[in-house]
């Protein structure tokens, strides 16, 4: 990406004005509030949010509102309808000679819960339908804001409160649904994956999209203390560390062509990430050597297609 | 006869946990006992509560304890917080726990049956971090017809069951044992349920749309939550080592930095600064950001205890 024209090269290019008003009821440390805070900035004033239910759903607890932008909460499946809608009052409005900004945009901002499982089928509907607008998903990886229930998001071998590590079962043992993929597949112009711990990156992406009519998908790692049982403190560095390790690639697909935005030369080992978090505690008893294996095997794999089609 | 308890905390003390163990404790002493925590939006440093019945008859009631005979305040500075609300329902014989070193100028409402006993030292001492669950349930099983063999069988059922290995589960034993031995007993008078209050569901009239549908014209003004008494630590930035940088500035989830004046100086809002402690742990330049715990008498000062 570093060939294209961009506002934001270093950090010092972040932009200073904030639509996040302090004092959220979000945890201290949240880092998908982070992740959601530098998108605002790329995004700037003009934008109209749609939520559903999720931790960033408390940013509006009547009569709060942590967003200093007008925010619309409804339910799990209705987000894609509702933006739908907003997006049609738009064109009505200017049709009627209504004079709004160029740059308004529909932002629909969800959880993985939202995304991965409970609004999928009404999303797909808006992506087939082309809608233009932003989807932007803070992936906690599991149900977080009801206590850190099991998502078809959350990792292979992470413990959550509906899929516990006993002695017979390791935490979670299903690999984590690929929705980059899932959302590639309707022919959309922009999806892209970001991470909190490389804002440059993640400013540059929200750019690039707003070239583009239609869909625009994000696909946020939200770093969460309380769920993930990891020290608040080191949320950014784990953040980095999930990029470091290979676990969370950052990448785009433009028209459904993908490209590796960040390529590591060489992987941290997955332990290295997974040791910072309580939820994946139970691997480290020594018992559990031929799973973590597995992970590390898995995450090579992908690295391997990337490096070989990537790097030439 | 039920003994109604409630249990204030800050989210991350472990009030939840503290609530089963007790729990836990009077069913092994053969009561019947219910515990739930409350489900909130607020998140770890908030506000916190949880519920407790205990009974030699079954237990009819459900949810938020209204009139509570004990209340548990495992972070002072609730007291005069009114979105904790520690008080509510009280009566002037409910008793009362403190977690703090001395009810010296020590105010809860009127109520007259306090005691106290500093758990957040012991845990310190003991665990090496501020979990209060174990310390908080021995002082509470104190005032409960529950022996000390009871509590000591609960807190080994209860930590094995949250994942805590033998000598963590040993130093929570420890830690309850202590707090149950340290804390003065206080007389706890249960009310009958005859005299429980009486909630009906509020009614709820027309309203045109403008009103019930909760518009919040006021976008921003989240701002007005000081969500700073969450802070545990403190981040103070040296201006003479500090190198205006910004990287505290980019990586606060709580937009509580702001970089101000002609040099971009990084200035913390502490009305809203949650401690994370991210800026502490980014910023790149030794000694630029130190970490001050937050001190009780601070907070006493700034009118959090009443
Ligand atoms: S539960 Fe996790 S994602 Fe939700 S607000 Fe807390 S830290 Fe953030
Ligand atoms: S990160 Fe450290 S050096 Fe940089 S601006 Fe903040 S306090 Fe100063
Ligand atoms: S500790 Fe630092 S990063 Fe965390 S909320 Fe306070 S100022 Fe922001």
């Amino acid at each position: 990406m570093s060939s294209e024209p961009t506002r934001y090269r270093t950090l010092k290019d972040i932009p200073k004005e904030e639509y996040m008003a302090p004092g959220t009821p979000l945890c201290a440390g949240c880092g998908a509030q982070l992740a959601l805070r530098l998108a605002l900035k790329a995004l700037g004033p003009h934008t109209i949010v749609v939520n559903v239910p999720g931790c960033v759903a408390l940013f509006a607890i009547y009569p709060y509102s942590s967003l200093k932008l007008p925010f619309v909460f409804t339910s799990f499946v209705a987000a894609p309808a509702t933006a739908q809608g907003i997006v049609d009052a738009i064109k009505v409005l200017r049709s009627k000679g209504v004079n709004l900004p160029e740059d308004t945009k529909v932002l629909v901002v969800v959880g993985d819960g939202a995304a991965y499982d409970i609004g999928l089928q009404s999303s797909s509907g808006a992506l087939h339908r082309q809608l233009d607008h932003y989807y932007f998903v803070y992936d906690n990886e599991a149900y977080g804001n009801t206590g850190f229930q099991y998502s078809s998001a959350t990792p292979f071998l992470s413990r959550t409160t509906t899929s516990e590590a006993t002695d017979r079962v390791p935490g979670n043992t299903f690999w984590k649904k690929d929705l980059f993929e899932i959302w590639r597949a309707h022919g959309v112009p922009y999806i892209a994956t970001v991470a909190a711990s490389k804002p440059v990156d993640l400013l540059r992406k929200f750019e690039k999209a707003a070239r583009f009519k239609g869909p625009k998908l994000f696909l946020a790692l939200g770093v969460c203390p309380t769920g993930w049982g990891s020290d608040p403190q080191m949320t950014v560095k784990i953040d980095k560390l999930a990029v470091e390790t290979g676990i969370w690639p950052l990448k785009e697909a433009v028209y459904g062509e993908v490209r590796h935005t960040y390529i590591p030369r060489s992987l941290k080992p997955v332990e290295e990430y997974l040791r910072t978090q309580r939820r994946f505690a139970h691997l480290f008893d020594g018992k559990h050597d031929d799973l973590l294996k597995e992970y590390q095997a898995r995450v090579n794999a992908y690295w391997e297609k990337v490096w070989s089609t990537e790097l030439k | 006869m039920i003994i109604r308890v409630r249990l204030h905390g800050r989210g991350g003390q472990a009030m939840k946990t503290a609530g089963r163990v007790v729990g836990t404790a009077a069913f092994l002493e053969g009561f019947r006992a219910q515990d739930s925590p409350m489900y909130g939006p607020e998140r770890r440093g908030a506000p916190v509560a949880s519920f407790l019945r205990i009974s030699d008859e079954e237990i009819a009631e459900r949810g938020y304890v209204w009139s509570p005979d004990i209340i548990a305040i495992a972070d002072p500075t609730l007291i005069g917080d009114p979105r904790a609300n520690v008080l509510d329902g009280a009566r002037q014989s409910t008793a009362a726990f403190v977690n703090i070193p001395t009810l010296d100028g020590i105010r809860v409402g009127d109520l007259t049956r306090l005691t106290n006993y500093d758990v957040t030292r012991a845990a310190i001492r003991l665990l090496g971090r501020a979990v209060l669950s174990s310390g908080v349930a021995g002082a509470v099983v104190k005032l409960l017809p529950i022996s000390r063999q009871s509590l000591e069988e609960a807190v080994k059922i209860e930590m094995e069951d949250i994942g805590l290995k033998e000598r963590e589960i040993d130093l929570n034993v420890k830690l309850a044992l202590e707090c149950f031995e340290g804390t003065p007993r206080v007389p706890v008078e249960p009310l009958p349920t005859e005299e429980l209050q009486q909630f009906r569901a509020v009614e709820l009239g027309w309203q045109p749309p403008e009103v019930s549908i909760g518009l919040i014209r006021n976008v921003g003004n989240g701002v007005e939550k000081m969500t700073g008494s969450w802070r545990v630590s403190r981040p103070v930035i040296d201006y003479s080592k500090c190198t205006r940088c910004g990287v505290c500035f980019d990586y606060c989830p709580e937009a509580a930095i702001t970089l101000a004046g002609p040099d971009n100086r990084p200035v913390i809002d502490y009305d809203h600064c949650k401690g994370c402690l991210i800026c502490y742990n980014e910023c790149p330049v030794k000694g630029a950001i130190t970490v001050e715990e937050e001190g009780l008498a601070e907070k006493v000062a700034s009118g959090g205890v009443v």
